[in-house]
């Protein structure tokens, strides 16, 4: 399978700390790879670094085979590289769907054409009953919803969802683990970073667990559920699946 | 929701409706509240694309209107350009100054943007005084009256009444035109969440740079514009903090960032403005105190402004409450 | 001359140091770009003039009343206005104290007329001689008074229980509130010293310059320049930044034309924000907010 993503030995520092250590990982095409690791393990950074928010200090990105490191956000996303963000940034004076086709306008330069692929988009997440109301009247968990949509619309090769369950009810978490199963059987790569250990350990072909800004282990869910490290550093020895 | 060729039309009649209104209109001191009431509309719509929709708060466009004014006045006297000529290029030199202006606060954002944008547009007013050569310095230059087309000079008021109305109009049209798209849809994404607008691939450098230079222009010519109809210009007439605070002003209290906002805020503020002049011109600076304490009202009470809110109450009102779409 | 030139600046700057410390001081702790702050000085100046005027205080003796007098001021604004625009978008906090600097420099405008308001005394123009340089004499007590409160300042900072909690605050807003600091009345704090600050220098400013409805910009352009210079929200760095200022001001207008001195501080604020918005002495990052 052809590489999708491959970052290589990352390292951020903010000061005096380490924040990313020496990450390296590779995603394969139409893949879905896990993040998982406690709160401060380094994982939004992580996001920060490949997606051009933060320029990293030591290490290399590639997307597609093409060095993409230190590239802006725009031009990553221009390039099929889409992020959302952990703490939602709806822009809260658009309407959903005007929310969408910002995203839409990426590939599209008509507002009929980028209106077209916003309302695919907006009906796919399940939002088309609030496509006019303004995103700043949304819940929590449609907000969760709308960043994925808006990240879908720019038609990217490869998605980085940052935490898109937290807050959300079981059923929608399950209307979500829908969503982006068929988001991958659509073509889609996909790196998702989540807390949610089910909804993760269902999705992911292979996971890479994070603490304390290394990356500490790598595997199928299955291998990283035994993974006696991960059980002591992550889980305190105790490891349970509802 | 109007279809697009039912608002050109739509806007193109009200146009046409008020250039038959102001042939009607005889008292000169109504004509004159008239023309500074559709200046004022344009500054303030022109500041919007920059201030509003791009969240850029420049507080130096007195700098555009000043580069506008001087440049076609003395293009005018010296050369014997045509003002519709000068205007031009009055705009150009305000989107160069613009574009110098946007590529040095690439970095900065914020209150140290508007900081910036005072320094340079002081710096003008400075170098306006002190190039007397060049600009007559505080003496000013007065402009001959030649009536006709191509010196942009008119016997009857009226034609810079309608001048001014067309000219807003013609902003009027550009936002509209830019709320449909791309550019648009980009510019209010970036002011909402710059963040996630770049995350979507918006190039929130080159879209912010856009809108400055735009806005410089279009500034340039309503002060060509205001030259040619006071017919004498001096450094404070033209490059006073004034042109800077009151587009501003306008936009805020009308509506940020939305179309109708700005000239909303100027038929409101301007008649408001020339009323408290004469009525109290013995009271210096009534008028700035109280716009001054309208501004303080607006941010911290009402910071949308009076259209969002005249928009948000008359829905409620047609519809029961439910929300919709324009 | 250059000599001549330096040493007036110096004593110049000392009295910009004050404002800057100010402005900066509010900056640092409630990140806030206080554009009222050139107005709080043209207030001071006023009612040096007034007292002066009214009940024949020399602007000495107003020193000790003035600054009360905008440090109550400073309560009130903080309280009416700029506590409401704590953390919000940066539109509202330019804005909100625009507005306010439009309405105290206009109601100065509409009860004084514009005219040109100054304190005649005796000292005005004492000069004394030190080997090749002539100092005027108030430059000279301005630079001193300067000089002792912002000792006074420093020792306030350092020593006393608000001092730490001003610190405290301006290191960490979130921390500070965790540890118990009432960080409302720290804002207060900060604001009413800072506009003391500003009083104090508009009564040293008195017996130099007259003064006029509209002063208060040029007050504020200098302060920010003096500010940026130094680093937004290091006292150190507003300190040697207002004496930069002092000099280039004193130099510019001997070699440039008195028209033209503005336009050299102008610039300089331009070059500093392109090439090292940070500042001197600032942290790098402070300019983005």
């Amino acid at each position: 399978m052809a590489l999708k993503l491959k970052v290589e030995r990352l390292t951020k520092r903010f000061g005096g700390l380490t924040a990313v250590r020496d990450v390296s990982f590779e995603v394969r095409d139409q893949e879905i790879l896990g993040i998982i690791g406690p709160n401060g393990a380094g994982k939004t950074t992580l996001f920060h670094l490949i997606s051009g928010f933060e320029r990293p200090d030591a290490g290399r990105v590639f997307l597609e085979g093409q060095d993409i490191t230190g590239k802006s956000p725009e031009a990553i996303s221009r390039l099929g590289l889409t992020r959302t963000f952990q703490l939602v940034k709806p822009f809260g004076k658009m309407t959903v769907l005007e929310n969408v086709c910002v995203g839409a306008f990426l590939r599209r330069s008509d507002l009929t054409d980028a209106r077209a692929v916003a309302e695919d988009v907006v009906e796919l997440v399940g939002l088309k009953p609030f496509a006019d109301q303004p995103a700043a009247t949304l819940p929590i968990g449609h907000r969760k919803r709308l960043e994925l949509a808006r990240a879908l619309a720019t038609e990217p090769k490869i998605l980085l969802l940052d935490e898109v369950m937290g807050g959300l009810t079981p059923a929608e978490i399950g209307q979500m683990i829908d969503t982006i199963r068929r988001l991958r059987e659509g073509g889609l790569t996909i790196v998702i970073i989540e807390h949610h250990m089910r909804a993760i350990m269902s999705l992911s072909d292979r996971v890479v667990v994070m603490h304390q800004g290394e990356k500490i282990a790598e595997g199928t869910p299955k291998e990283i559920a035994q993974d006696s490290r991960v059980i002591e550093a992550y889980f305190g020895g105790e490891l349970r699946f509802a | 929701m109007l279809k697009k060729g039912g608002f050109v039309l739509s806007a193109g009649l009200v146009v046409l409706l008020m250039v038959a209104l102001i042939y009607q209109i005889k008292n000169k001191y109504y004509l004159d509240i008239l023309f500074m009431t559709f200046f004022w509309a344009s500054l303030a719509a022109a500041w919007n694309i920059s201030g509003g929709y791009a969240g850029q708060f420049s507080l130096g466009h007195a700098a555009y209107v000043g580069i506008g004014a001087y440049s076609t006045a003395l293009l005018y006297i010296n050369f014997h350009v045509s003002p519709w000529i000068g205007m031009v290029v009055g705009g150009l030199f305000s989107a160069l100054l613009a574009l110098f202006i946007g590529v040095i606060t690439v970095k900065v954002r914020g209150p140290f943007y508007t900081l910036i944008t005072i320094a340079v547009a002081e710096l003008l007013y400075i170098s306006a005084i002190q190039l007397k050569e060049l600009t007559h310095g505080s003496e000013g230059v007065s402009l001959p009256f030649k009536p006709g087309w191509v010196n942009m000079t008119f016997r009857e008021r009226e034609t810079y009444v309608v001048l001014a109305l067309l000219f807003v109009a013609l902003i009027y049209f550009i936002t509209k035109t830019m709320e449909r798209r791309r550019i648009g849809y980009y510019l209010i994404a970036i002011r909402e969440n710059e963040d996630a607008a770049r995350a979507l691939g918006v190039p929130v450098k080159e879209m912010k740079l856009l809108a400055t230079v735009l806005s410089a222009f279009l500034t340039a010519v309503g002060g060509a514009i205001y030259a040619m109809y006071i017919m004498f210009i001096e450094p404070d007439s033209v490059l006073s903090f004034a042109f800077s605070i009151q587009p501003a002003l306008m936009s805020i209290i009308g509506g940020l960032g939305t179309s109708l906002g700005p000239l909303i805020g100027s038929f409101v503020l301007s008649p408001l403005d020339m009323f408290l002049r004469e009525s109290f011109s013995h009271i210096n600076g009534l008028n700035l105190l109280i716009y001054g304490f309208l501004l303080v009202l607006f941010v911290l009470f009402w910071p949308e402004g009076l259209w969002p809110n005249a928009v948000r109450v008359y829905r409620k009102w047609r519809s029961g409450g439910v929300e919709t779409k324009s | 001359m250059l000599l001549q030139l330096t040493v007036s600046g110096i004593l110049l700057g000392g009295i910009y140091a004050l404002i800057a410390v100010g402005l900066t001081l509010i900056f640092g702790v409630m990140r806030i770009v206080n554009f009222t702050h050139g107005d709080l000085v043209m207030l001071g100046m006023y009612l040096t003039y007034l007292l002066y005027k009214g009940f024949g205080l020399d602007p000495y003796i107003s020193l000790f009343i003035v600054p009360l007098a905008l440090f109550l001021i400073g309560v009130l604004i903080q309280k009416l206005v700029v506590q409401r625009v704590v953390g919000r978008p940066h539109e509202v906090q330019i804005f909100a104290t625009v507005g306010l600097s439009m309405m105290l420099s206009n109601a100065v405008l509409a009860y004084f007329k514009g005219d040109y308001r100054s304190v005649q005394t005796t000292y005005s123009t004492d000069t004394i001689q030190i080997g090749p340089v002539f100092l005027g004499v108030p430059q000279i007590v301005a630079f001193g008074i300067s000089a002792v409160i912002t000792l006074v300042l420093f020792l306030f900072l350092k020593f006393t229980y608000t001092g730490k909690a001003i610190r405290a605050t301006t290191q960490n807003r979130i921390s500070a509130t965790l540890m118990g600091i009432d960080v409302r009345r720290v804002y207060t704090m900060t604001f009413a010293i800072g506009s003391a600050l500003a009083g104090i220098a508009a009564v040293l400013l008195m017996p130099l310059y007259p003064t006029y409805p509209s002063i208060g910009e040029a007050y504020l352009l200098i302060a920010f320049v003096v500010v940026v210079l130094g680093g937004l929200g290091s006292i150190p760095g507003a300190l040697v930044g207002a004496l930069i200022i002092g000099v280039v001001e004193t130099v510019s207008a001997y070699y440039l034309g008195s028209g033209w001195k503005q336009a050299a501080y102008f610039v300089i604020f331009i070059l500093v924000l392109i090439m090292r918005p940070q500042g001197l002495f600032g942290q790098r990052g402070a300019e983005q907010l």
